[in-house]
């Protein structure tokens, strides 16, 4: 069997991730077995043979021996799972009583207010006042189409796992307020919300919020800048559930 | 075993363009989650337009210059509002040489030429575009991007209207901009490749200008805008936002940008609004004849682009999976495909298919493959190949890694390498084919017409005759006419500065700008060419001992820009203030008078200008007897001072005054047309004569007052300083 360049390296064995390690792995695997049965020299067989000879079916093979080893992949765009569920995880994004659960969501019980602190995120822009609405999850281009149709209900407070602003995109400017799970205050969704005013928390911690929900956004906090993630300072804005 | 083309200075230089882009590489990604997205796979496309870089940007850039130099086509960059995200191009690339390097697809040693060639054509692109400043990279400057000339931001600065935080023109701006923003997110695929900024430019102590444009509204090069785009009728916009109490701190190479306090809506305080393309004379203004114009077009603009939105958003929600990774791999791939259109030589086959061997590795790319791979190798630089031994401190994170892979000089001894990827392959996509609609300044036309057009056009200040003329060029130059007419093509389509050439100072445009704005344009020309800090101490030295206000009435300039002239020229030592009266001080007075042969040295030598002052000077002897007459009267042979008991008399000078007055007038015409801000001399002298006749008699000599007398006597100073004359007493 023919040896890689890069299978001798003093400083480095292996990828961090799993996943990245095993496809990397089985392609170095393959381009071994190519390179070996061509019979060439490096230089004449890599802009020559390997275009050839290294396929889309082998690829493809590659990903069908990992699914058949039981692997699932964790799905980001709605459309990896819809299409092909068989190889992905479920997201959950259909279920009907879905909350995040994010396990380092902060919570207290009722406060003297009759609030209920049910977690926190990175405030994108300091507003005079917080903001208090309802509670809604939107996570699938379904539910933006009902609202594109329908229109959105008043003071909703848009709970969205896209730190991109892609999927609420025609629908944005009629949100409340926003929180999102994911992203920094750098993130577009983040520039979005600045730009149309919509008091928004990014990287947002939530747990329990189920939809209806009335919320209390602490989008009076500091707002999270970039030398805060950079010394990891903790600037947080709060979520509370009110009773 | 290939001969080594490469030199070793090759190799440092391009290991060397290879590390800088590293290290940005860490710092730009580490402020930035890795990109998550609802509808588009972004990790895994980003993914897959590295491997179609790597394949295609070699023989597309050689085919690019093939016609036209990556030099070149920074001129036209720069002068174009094309914007190419100086970090995307050299890093896309290098990224998918990372990834194939980690594959064992390809070795460290291959594909050599190609990479030098690419970064190469990278460096003298960016060289270019950074012209201006000198730098390769706005990291290089500080994470600054001062790309503009003088005369493109004088416009940008004349231009630009005002306006506050709740007025129309604000709202429509901020509508405008956070809906193209939402859109150009859209377009590009959950990206911001269709935006991005530069700057900051100085406009004054509190005051910077921020440059956004936004690329690819329109019909153009992706198909996913046929029809969506339609009704947009520019593809680039550029908004020029000058900013308040706000300064941008950090402009970095994806044309983002950061300010202290963070940049909100009530900082912007003046907008404008152009267009430019590959085949537009620069940026072209867009509804900029007035605020009203403006504020209706932004708003025009964004009920258009809504709807576009909305539009785009339906067809996208329906793509398959493998039509959203297509659509993002080509939008960040064809980050640099505008190179292909200032060339001319623009092909869809080029820019918007797949090439089969990238194509090969698209069943690798899920979603959690796509994120943590792309992790790895921007975030983490935690694949193999960036691993380095245990003593090395990566720049940001001291981690012992790099994010690009270098190439072993050992290829110059044993010359063990491949030269690159070799002729383009054929490609693939999943999406409609696109229309053959472009949407162009000179409409819309067929790409065959697009391509011959642009290999046809030159903008003007690209021409031979302007092409090398820069700032530090226009420093020394500025008052030839070479410069003026350089400056005027710039200007054609300003509203403020047409035709004002090439001798604005940054106050006199504001100046312009705010007079402008009045509706009350102040007629200045040859006095451009002076320092406002001259006219300013000149207007001291005419009224010795003035408040700011007086002493911007007589050189005509507005109070503020006089105030701060004021100030700067007591901090140091020119003007002495007392009691908010000013004086020039000792060494002021020098200075002042040493430079009036340098400001008006021409002026001195014509030969209308000094005949038209000789006769003043005799008209002058008869206005000094008229005003004696005035003071005075004759009792028993004997002056004693004027009572102004007799009407008659009194009514006799003043028509004398008049008919004085008539004929000097011609003299004052003649003498602005030299030096246009004595107009308000003219300006003065009708008022107190009118004043006067009016039975007004404090107007005829008054001290106290801008009477007939007073003025004249300002004028009479006036004349007799930058003339060098003596007054003959």
């Amino acid at each position: 069997m023919a040896k890689l360049y890069v299978d001798t390296d003093k400083y480095a064995y292996q990828s961090t991730f799993a996943i990245v390690e095993a496809y990397n792995s089985a392609v170095k695997d393959l381009v071994r077995r190519r390179f070996a049965e061509s019979g060439q020299a490096w230089n004449t067989f890599v802009t020559g043979a390997a275009y050839d000879t290294i396929t889309k079916q082998d690829l493809t093979q590659i990903e069908r021996q990992l699914l058949a080893n039981g692997y699932r992949f964790e799905p980001s765009a709605m459309s990896s799972a819809a299409e092909r569920p068989h190889a992905y995880k479920d997201s959950g994004l259909h279920a009907e009583d879905f909350s995040f659960e994010h396990p380092s969501a902060p919570t207290a019980a009722l406060d003297a207010a009759g609030r209920e602190l049910r977690g926190t995120g990175d405030n994108v822009v300091t507003y005079r006042q917080n903001l208090i609405g309802i509670a809604r999850y939107v996570r699938t281009s379904g539910k933006v189409l009902n609202y594109l149709t329908e229109g959105v209900p008043a003071d909703t407070i848009a709970i969205v796992d896209d730190s991109g602003g892609t999927l609420t995109a025609p629908v944005l400017e009629q949100f409340k307020g926003v929180l999102c799970a994911g992203g920094t205050t750098r993130s577009h969704l983040a520039i979005l919300t600045r730009e149309y005013g919509i008091p928004c928390l990014m990287n947002a911690r939530l747990s329990g919020i189920k939809d209806g929900d009335r919320l209390e956004i602490e989008c009076s906090a500091k707002a999270k800048t970039a030398e805060d993630y950079q010394t990891g300072a903790a600037v947080s804005a709060a979520v509370w559930r009110l009773r | 075993m290939s001969s080594p083309k490469i030199t070793y200075a090759q190799l440092l230089e391009t290991n060397n363009l290879i590390q800088q882009n590293a290290d940005e590489v860490y710092w730009l990604c580490a402020t930035r989650t890795v990109q998550e997205s609802k509808i588009f796979p972004v990790s895994a496309y980003i993914l897959f337009s590295y491997l179609n870089a790597f394949y295609r940007y070699p023989p597309l850039l050689r085919k690019i210059e093939a016609r036209m130099s990556a030099e070149e086509i920074g001129d036209r960059a720069r002068n174009q509002g094309i914007k190419i995200v100086a970090w995307c191009f050299p890093c896309f690339y290098l990224l998918g040489r990372e990834m194939l390097i980690n594959w064992g697809v390809i070795k460290p040693t291959d594909a050599v030429e190609d990479v030098v060639y690419v970064l190469d054509f990278w460096k003298r692109f960016q060289l270019s575009w950074h012209r201006n400043n000198g730098n390769l990279t706005n990291k290089q400057a500080g994470h600054r991007a001062q790309i503009l000339p003088e005369q493109r931001l004088q416009v940008f600065h004349a231009d630009a209207y005002e306006c506050r935080e709740g007025d129309p023109l604000h709202k429509a701006a901020q509508g405008f901009l956070a809906t193209t923003a939402q859109y150009g997110f859209l377009v590009s695929c959950e990206s911001r490749l269709t935006l991005h900024n530069h700057g900051p430019y100085k406009i004054s102590d509190t005051r910077e200008l921020l440059v956004r444009d936004f690329l690819e509204l329109s019909e153009s090069d992706v198909p996913w805008l046929d029809g969506v785009g339609q009704d947009i009728p520019y593809n680039n916009l550029t908004v020029t936002m000058i900013v308040e109490g706000c300064h941008i701190n950090l402009l970095d190479d994806w044309g983002s940008f950061e300010s202290v306090p963070e940049l909100k809506a009530e900082h912007m305080v003046a907008v404008g609004l152009y267009s430019a393309d590959t085949l537009s004379n620069g940026h072209v203004p867009i509804g900029m004849a007035s605020r009203e114009e403006l504020t209706a077009t932004f708003r025009d603009l964004t009920d258009r682009i809504k709807l576009a939105t909305t539009k785009l958003w339906r067809q996208m929600a329906g793509w398959t999976r493998d039509q959203q990774l297509d659509a993002g791999a080509l939008t960040y791939y064809g980050v640099i495909k505008e190179f292909a259109h200032i060339a001319g030589v623009y092909a869809m086959e080029d820019w918007m298919l797949i090439d089969e061997r990238a194509e090969r590795f698209r069943p690798l790319l899920n979603d959690e493959y796509g994120n943590l791979f792309l992790g790895e190798l921007v975030g983490y630089i935690s694949s193999p190949s960036q691993r380095m031994h245990e003593y090395t401190m990566m720049q940001h994170n001291d981690q012992p890694s790099k994010a690009l892979s270098y190439f072993p000089y050992s290829i110059l001894a044993s010359g063990d390498y491949t030269p690159g990827v070799g002729p383009l392959r054929a490609g693939v996509s999943t999406l409609p084919r696109k229309n053959d609609r472009y949407r162009t300044s000179q409409g819309v036309l067929s790409l065959a017409e697009y391509n011959k057009r642009c290999r046809a056009f030159v903008p003007t200040v690209c021409e031979d005759a302007y092409r090398f003329l820069c700032a530090d060029w226009v420093k020394y130059h500025y008052d030839s006419p070479l410069a003026d007419e350089f400056f005027k093509i710039t200007q054609r389509q300003s509203r403020v500065l047409k035709d004002q050439g090439a001798t604005l100072s940054r106050a006199d445009v504001e100046a312009l700008r705010t007079s402008a704005n009045k509706k009350d344009a102040l007629s200045r020309g040859h006095a451009m060419s002076i320092p406002t800090l001259h006219l300013v101490m000149h207007g001291v030295a005419i009224k010795k001992h003035a408040a700011a206000a007086e002493i911007a009435s007589v050189v005509a300039l507005p109070v503020a820009a006089v105030n701060a002239e004021l100030t700067t020229a007591c901090a140091t030592g020119r003007v002495a203030n007392a009691n908010d009266k000013y004086m020039l001080t000792p060494a002021g007075q020098m200075i002042l008078a040493g430079e009036y042969s340098r400001f008006y040295g021409e002026l001195r030598a014509e030969e209308t200008f000094p005949q038209a002052y000789s006769r003043f000077e005799q008209i002058n002897k008869d206005l000094k007897q008229l005003i004696t007459e005035w003071q005075t009267v004759e009792v028993g042979g004997a002056r004693v001072p004027n009572a102004h008991a007799d009407r008659a008399y009194d009514l006799r000078l003043i028509a004398r005054l008049g008919d004085l007055h008539e004929r000097v007038e011609p003299l004052l015409t003649q003498m602005i047309a030299s030096v246009p801000r004595l107009s308000i001399y003219k300006k003065k002298l009708a008022h107190a004569l009118e004043k006067a006749e009016d039975r007004e008699i404090v107007w005829v000599s008054d001290a106290k007052i801008e009477s007939y007398h007073t003025v004249w006597f300002e004028l009479h100073e006036d004349l007799l300083r930058f003339l060098g004359k003596q007054r003959e007493e």
